[in-house]
């Protein structure tokens, strides 16, 4: 699958926009982080915003699975960084995700731009040549406030 | 997408054996879950110790699952991980779903994929 690489606390990777390769991806951002020791709240956080980043992007963004998927993460001491692109139907998260789904209405969907937002300490869009581009921010969270 | 399913004395335990239960893997759980037949009256519990990574398209499987069930098929949830606690808390679908720390102890266990 797709281009990687990694130095000692950057991951670049390239798949295809399909839910099987951002599932693929999502296995290499595991393995890296465990080799970097940031497993615990830190990684958890990552793969939810950037598995359902992806995934909107697959499902939407790429309706005839047509293009591709680019990240790159930074892990630093305090925080992970990240800059997501495609090529795909441009997307307008501003006004997504203000609030979750009522538990009530037992929904089945609505909750992704929800939770990117919730675990995010920045989050910018932008489009620029045709190309969409996300930059987000996870912080490292003090132990006291693990889970 | 493999499950168990076994009888506890009181409810049907569906053990999920998967270690990502995401967007790419949501709709076949949910195709696999609804052909397994269970008793009206008796609470289905869903055991997720082997689930590390659930996002908001297993999530809302889950909740699509516990629709199909109906109120007669009670579907409770088990063994999450801290992880799994935490996006059930953002979603507030704990308050939803009755949750257990474990699954309870099961014989008759078989596959289903």
């Amino acid at each position: 699958m797709g281009n990687l690489s990694a130095t000692s606390t950057d991951l670049h990777v390239t798949c295809k926009g399909t839910l099987m390769d951002v599932r693929r991806a999502m296995f290499q951002v595991e393995r890296f982080m465990r080799d970097q020791n940031a497993t615990g709240e830190l990684y958890d956080d990552l793969n939810l915003v950037l598995s359902e980043a992806m995934t909107n992007i697959a499902r939407h963004g790429y309706p005839r699975d047509e293009g591709t998927i680019s990240f790159h993460l930074r892990l630093k001491p305090d925080a992970v960084i990240c800059r997501l692109t495609d090529h795909g139907i441009p997307y307008r998260p501003d006004a997504l995700g203000l609030s979750s789904p009522e538990p009530g209405s037992f929904a089945e969907g609505g909750y992704g731009w929800f939770l990117i937002r919730s675990l995010t300490q920045t989050l910018a869009y932008s489009r620029s040549e045709g190309m969409n581009i996300l930059d987000f921010t996870i912080p490292r969270r003090p132990e006291s406030q693990q889970h | 997408m493999q499950v168990l399913i076994g009888q506890a004395e009181n409810a049907l335990v569906i053990t999920v054996l998967e270690s990502r239960l995401d967007a790419a893997v949501a709709l076949t759980f949910k195709d696999v879950v609804r052909n397994i037949t269970s008793p009206a009256g008796m609470p289905v519990i869903l055991d997720l110790r082997q689930v590390e990574f659930l996002d908001s398209s297993g999530l809302g499987a889950i909740v699509g699952v516990m629709k199909l069930l109906g109120p007669e098929r009670p579907l409770e949830i088990a063994s999450l991980s801290p992880a799994l606690r935490k996006l059930f808390r953002l979603t507030r679908m704990d308050t939803v779903f009755k949750i257990h720390d474990r699954a309870p102890e099961t014989s008759e266990v078989n596959a289903a994929e």
